[in-house]
């Protein structure tokens, strides 16, 4: 047990170093990933260009006071012209309730484009993931998922919000500078730029520390979302095995690895703001110095001098903010790497370019030497083989772990296989639309699973042509309507995540009905009745009778006593057809299905 | 804001580092104030009011107070933001500390989506107002007096009338603060509802592919982004009104001392240096004014956050340790004890058992059968403790459970519930996840071997080694339940329980793992629940429950005599087997 706590802690560990390996190796020509967002950007390109247009001539305007001030100096103190200095400050007043109208419309208005840009992405990203195949889904955390649709977006967002305006402006702000310096005294202005070089070699310095953090950080906080999303759902496995403790050291080392990632940005910033404000500093030095001999050589105003200074002050704000900007720019590549790693995976299952039409369910079902494994090599099904007509009731039995989930998991194409044909009325399922394939098809899975919501909407998910009274005919078929209805609400009633305030049986039952209420014309159940008593079985069986009539169905169950009755049963073992026949038939044979059953009959009779 | 001095306990081991920042701070600032006196002093050594030495000096000494400065600036961030760090590490790690203890009530209830987006965005926006709100706080505080000292001396009229327009300040803050409040927490609510809808339909995925729901869960999805953007829009509105404003208030008492100083220097009354210095003051002035507005935004965002945090804080377990339970020994031979217990959920209209009366003697055997929802599984989370039970009700080794410590209570108790959940890690390492001691690899193979999934494992490709998907995806329905079963195994507690968890198993792997749990049976105390009869026919005692009560009890041999619920079950599983049985012959 402590063996593996320091295993696993060791593995985490190794895992954050891989992390912070790759983060260094990556190829930072990834500007192709920023161009990529453009797309999202592109339907507003109308009201963005307004807004940068806005906000250039907002970061010009806000040149206007310090420009007017040097006016004020020069042409109206200089000349004791009182009026004068009361007109100018009534000009700059105005100019500064412009900036105010300007400054607040445009921040809404670029607000409002970054929130439905990225709604745009989120929305393109949950169609993208609805359309992955079960093999993506088998090898990701949901909560590694979760990370990348909520904070990596928001970094985007934020990329949105301040970044891609806020660039524009900033430069801007640096050329209306520039521009007014040297249109007032180039000497002076060529003077201060001296240390623009200085500021780019920092500046440059700053980035490439501050890349790496800036990824480490997101790989680190995925980690550790994924640790919280697992042990959250499982909260009452890790408490019933008392394992509190050791579950605690490893989110303690995950997020210490976060800390840690975060204290390199930490460092970088601290380094690099008081470096630029030094260098600021240093550039008004420059300009007291140089400015004064000019002005002692009356080459330059008082006026002048001061709108240097102050300007120079401004000067420094937009590069530092641009270095922000960069930031901002370099999490949010970090985050639409990872984005478009996910949309650029091309879901192992599509649709035919020209899918096969899609006719009612005619006649059968057939599995032509179907070979598959969930890995490589790793067969799980080996050539299987096995026709079924239309209206039959088929029984797949089989020893656990021997391919019976995997088979109907195939049915349904919720994962390619590698070998062989799977045919519904002759036709390839791979060359129907998955919709179609589906929609012909209701599952009740091994692994219950409900929403959040209330009874009926799990009942008839988002299908909108499932009507109340169809709902409720199927709860009553799988006997689910006592208990529906003995809840508070009855059909209302409030469904917990995965359904955490029922008991097991009547969560399957619930699953049972959804898929009666889809009125499939395949009817698959995977232990539909596992965990359900022989009594309500039985009158689920009654009314199963009833509704199945003329309806496929395949039925996996480990009681034997429920698939007698079928048309045919497929005995599966080891991947591999083993038996096949009506129960009499297999009976007779001697084989698998005779020992399965008479070790059943005999234990249930002897006991 | 109230809901921040909740944070006064995680500050407090730093304490010295704050005290420390804050005094970098302090000295970053009382340096950093020096420049524009120097910058005016300059001016007028250049302009004639002063004479006119060492340009070049002052320049210097300007440089190297602003490099001084700049020192204290990097440590100020480093102290306080790393400290900042090491708080969120501190909070993060006690909420997470504290989601360990609650109880099965909390977790019925809550949403996993909703969980994560507090322990990231919630704890992120507390982690702000830490480290940068409290730096930039404290600059505010030390430049304001500073500057107005320096403003003041220079000459308090001007000043004075500069300052006035900020007098609106405090009627903006109050305007805008409760705004900034509200739509921050509808901001961040919403995003964790978003977050839930993204979280709950990546882990249902299969459903929503199984039924081709993919169109209808992308519109609802819409809709949660709309509200969303919504929600984000209202913030965005009282944001890009209040800072502005901010901006704008300063910007009039800027151009208010414009104006009088061109008066005085006309009137002869002031020097251009002096112009320059208070307008370069005022200028330090007016970032720590829109920082002090951002600062306010950001403190609104962490007290709604930390409303939202209380959400897990605040939330009392129910089954909390007694004092009393310090002193607990624990029972060598636990028996286990019902006494007339009646346990309703919370919220639930009906009670879910009703006057419950058991007792399983160390070393005996209880089976329980009924109907689906009757109540087996709740007897089980109830002798775990999961749900709070009244005292005097449930004891186990003849002491009150409610008395036990947890720890104790769940050592003593091994149990393989109805829904199994294992965890993505190796198959060896779940087995091992809740074992009492070190196994050792030969130990693992005879627990996998004892459940009867040894073989199984055996034939992939890593052994014990092979990863687990996330929940165990990629094992099969039967190999989960017995993983499961290895796992409880290896707890080796006193009191087995099998809360219907071969139900996905074979009937013959059933049988073998049977057989073989019989001896591991022999010295404790068990548990079975089972919908099929022949799992539990050869218990001790045999309990059928009906709505929650006890309807029969006996030996399987006796309740069958007694033609009620449990024959009538048995017969049902026997008679399709005859039947067919005489069919085939
Ligand atoms: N998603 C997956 N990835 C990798 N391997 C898998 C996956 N799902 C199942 N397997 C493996 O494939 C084999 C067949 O599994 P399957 O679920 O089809 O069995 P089953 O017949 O349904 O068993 P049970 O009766 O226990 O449900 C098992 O050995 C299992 O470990
Ligand atoms: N957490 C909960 N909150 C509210 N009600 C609950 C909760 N858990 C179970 N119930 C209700 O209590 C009743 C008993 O549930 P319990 O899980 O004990 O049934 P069970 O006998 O184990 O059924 P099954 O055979 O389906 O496992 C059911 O009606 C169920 O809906
Ligand atoms: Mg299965
Ligand atoms: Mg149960």
């Amino acid at each position: 047990m402590k063996r593996d706590s320091e295993k696993r802690l060791r593995r985490e560990r190794a895992d954050a170093a891989r992390d912070h390996e790759e983060e260094l190796k990556e190829s930072f020509e990834d500007w192709t990933q920023v161009r990529r967002l453009w797309k999202y950007l592109r339907p507003r390109r109308g009201r963005i260009a307004v807004a940068i247009l806005l906000s250039v001539v907002l970061s010009l305007m806000m040149l206007a006071p310090a420009v007017l001030t040097k006016h004020v100096v020069d042409d109206y103190i200089a000349g004791g012209n009182m009026d004068g200095v009361l007109a100018m400050c009534g000009v700059v007043f105005l100019a500064m309730l412009a900036i105010l109208a300007v400054e607040a419309f445009t921040s809404y208005a670029i607000a409002r484009i970054g929130q439905e840009s990225m709604k745009d992405l989120r929305m393109d990203l949950f169609r993208h993931l609805c359309r992955h195949s079960l093999r993506f889904y088998d090898k990701r955390p949901v909560g590694w998922l979760v990370t990348r649709m909520t904070s990596d977006v928001n970094v985007l967002n934020e990329l949105f919000a301040q970044g891609v305006v806020g660039i524009f402006q900033q430069i801007f702000m640096l050329l209306g500078i520039v521009g007014v310096l040297f249109f007032y005294n180039p000497v002076l202005a060529a003077w201060s730029l001296v240390l623009v070089p200085m500021v780019l070699v920092l500046s440059r310095v700053f980035r490439n520390a501050i890349r790496v953090s800036y990824r480490l950080t997101r790989a680190r906080l995925s980690r550790l979302n994924t640790h919280v999303q697992e042990n959250v759902t499982g909260m009452r496995a890790v408490q019933a095995n008392t394992r509190e403790d050791a579950q605690f050291s490893r989110f303690e080392l995950l997020n210490d690895l976060h800390r840690e990632a975060h204290f390199r940005t930490v460092f970088a910033y601290s380094v690099y703001f008081p470096m630029i404000e030094l260098i600021a500093a240093i550039g008004i030095g420059l300009v007291i110095w140089k400015g004064g001999e000019q002005y002692l050589a009356d080459r330059m105003t008082v006026g002048e001098l001061i709108l240097f200074v102050s300007l120079l002050e401004r000067f420094f704000q937009p590069i530092k903010d641009l270095s922000e900007k960069f930031n901002l720019v370099q999490s949010a590549i970090a985050a639409s790497e990872r984005l478009f790693k996910l949309v650029d995976e091309e879901p192992a299952i599509t649709d035919p370019e020209t899918p096969a039409a899609a006719p009612a369910f005619a006649h059968s079902i057939e599995f032509d030497d179907v070979w598959f494994a969930y890995n490589e090599e790793d067969w799980v099904l080996k050539g299987v083989s096995f026709r079924i007509e239309k209206g039959q009731n088929v029984a797949i039995v089989g020893p656990t772990g021997s391919g019976k989930t995997t088979l109907m998991s195939l049915l349904c194409r919720f994962y390619d296989i590698q070998k062989g044909r799977i045919l519904i009325d002759g036709v390839d399922i791979r060359e129907m639309r998955q919709a179609d394939l589906r929609g012909k098809i209701a599952i009740v899975l091994q692994d219950v699973f409900l929403f959040r919501g209330s009874v009926e909407e799990n009942i008839r998910l988002g299908e909108e042509g499932i009507s109340r009274a169809q709902v409720e005919a199927a709860a009553q078929a799988v006997n689910a309507a006592p208990f529906i209805e003995r809840l508070p609400k009855g059909y209302e009633s409030g469904v917990m995540e995965r359904g955490a305030t029922l008991s097991v049986g009547q969560k399957q039952l619930l699953a049972f009905a959804r898929a009666l209420a889809f009125e499939p014309e395949i009817l698959i159940l995977d232990e539909a009745t596992s965990n359900i008593d022989t009594e309500t079985e039985q009158l689920i069986q009654q009314a199963l009778d009833r509704l199945t009539v003329g309806r496929t169905a395949l039925v996996i169950a480990h009681r034997l006593s429920t698939i007698q009755k079928s048309d045919k049963i497929l005995v599966l073992r080891d991947g591999r057809l083993a038996e096949e026949g009506t129960h009499q038939e297999l009976l007779a044979m001697n084989g698998l299905y005779r020992r399965l059953y008479e070790l059943q009959y005999r234990e249930e009779s002897l006991t | 804001m109230k809901s921040l001095l909740r944070l006064i306990p995680y500050m407090r081991p730093y304490r010295w580092r704050f005290l420390f920042g804050v005094l970098f701070v302090l000295l970053a600032n009382a340096l950093g104030v020096q420049i524009p006196a120097i910058a005016g002093l300059a001016i007028n050594v250049i302009t004639g009011s002063s004479a006119r030495t060492g340009l070049v000096s002052m320049m210097v000494f300007l440089v190297a107070v602003a490099g001084l400065a700049g020192c204290f600036r990097y440590l100020m961030r480093r102290v306080l933001i790393d400290t900042s760090r090491d708080i969120e590490f501190d909070f993060r790690n006690s909420a997470y500390r504290h989601l360990q203890k609650l109880d099965a009530s909390y977790y019925d209830g809550m949403s996993t989506g909703d969980v994560m987006s507090r322990m990231t965005n919630d704890i992120d926006a507390v982690r702000m107002v830490l480290g940068p709100a409290v730096m930039y706080t404290a600059n505010t505080i030390f430049v304001l007096p500073m500057v107005l000292g320096y403003m003041l001396v220079m000459d308090w009229q001007v000043t004075l009338a500069g300052l006035s327009p900020l007098l609106i300040m405090p009627v903006l803050v109050n305007r805008f603060g409760s705004d900034l409040h509200r739509h921050a927490r509808g901001q961040q609510d919403q995003l964790a509802q978003l977050t839930t809808y993204v979280q709950e339909s990546l882990a249902g995925i299969r459903v929503i592919k199984a039924y081709g729901q993919e169109e209808s869960g992308t519109a609802r999805f819409d809709g949660e982004n709309d509200r969303y953007i919504d929600q984000s829009m209202r913030l965005a509105l009282t944001q890009s009104l209040f800072f502005p404003l901010i901006r704008f208030v300063a910007g009039t008492g800027l151009l208010a001392i414009l104006y009088l100083g061109a008066r005085r220097i006309i009137a002869g009354n002031m020097d251009y240096g002096t112009l320059v210095s208070m307008v370069m003051y005022f200028g330090m002035l007016v970032w720590p004014l829109v920082a002090a507005g951002w600062v306010i935004n950001l403190f609104q965002r962490a007290s709604a956050a930390m409303d939202r945090m209380h959400g897990i804080f605040g939330v009392e377990s129910n089954v909390k340790d007694r004092p009393s339970a310090k002193a607990f020994v624990r029972p060598k031979t636990p028996d286990i004890e019902f006494r007339g217990l009646t346990f309703a959920y919370e919220g639930a209209a009906e009670p879910a058992l009703r006057d419950i009366d058991l007792k399983i003697p160390f070393g005996g055997s209880l089976g329980i059968v009924g109907r689906v929802g009757s109540g087996k599984s709740t007897i089980v989370h109830l002798l775990l403790r999961l749900y709070r039970v009244e005292d005097g009700t449930v004891f186990i080794g003849g002491t009150d459970i409610n008395d036990w410590p947890s720890a104790e209570l769940r050592r003593t108790l091994g149990i393989v519930f109805q829904e199994t959940f294992l965890f993505s890690e190796s198959i060896g390492e779940n087995i091992r996840f809740g074992a009492q001691r070190e196994l050792t690899d030969g130990e693992t193979a005879e627990l996998a071997r004892m459940a009867g999934v040894h073989d199984d494992i055996a034939g992939f490709p890593h052994q014990y080694g092979t990863m687990l998907g996330e929940r165990g995806i990629n094992l099969s329905g039967g190999q989960k339940q017995r993983v499961s079963l290895a796992r409880t195994l290896g707890r080796d507690a006193d009191v087995l329980i099998l809360d219907d968890s071969l139900s996905a198993v074979d009937t013959h792997t059933e049988e073998a793992i049977l057989g073989a749990l019989r001896g591991v049976m022999k010295d404790r105390t068990t548990l079975v629940i089972s919908h099929r009869i022949s799992t539990v026919a050869l218990c001790d005692e045999i309990v059928v429950l009906e709505d929650g009560a006890i309807a029969q009890r006996g030996t399987h041999g006796e309740l069958l005599e007694q033609k009620g619920l449990y024959a009538e079950l048995w017969e049902r599983q026997q008679l399709e087997e005859e039947v067919q049985s005489v069919e085939t012959r």
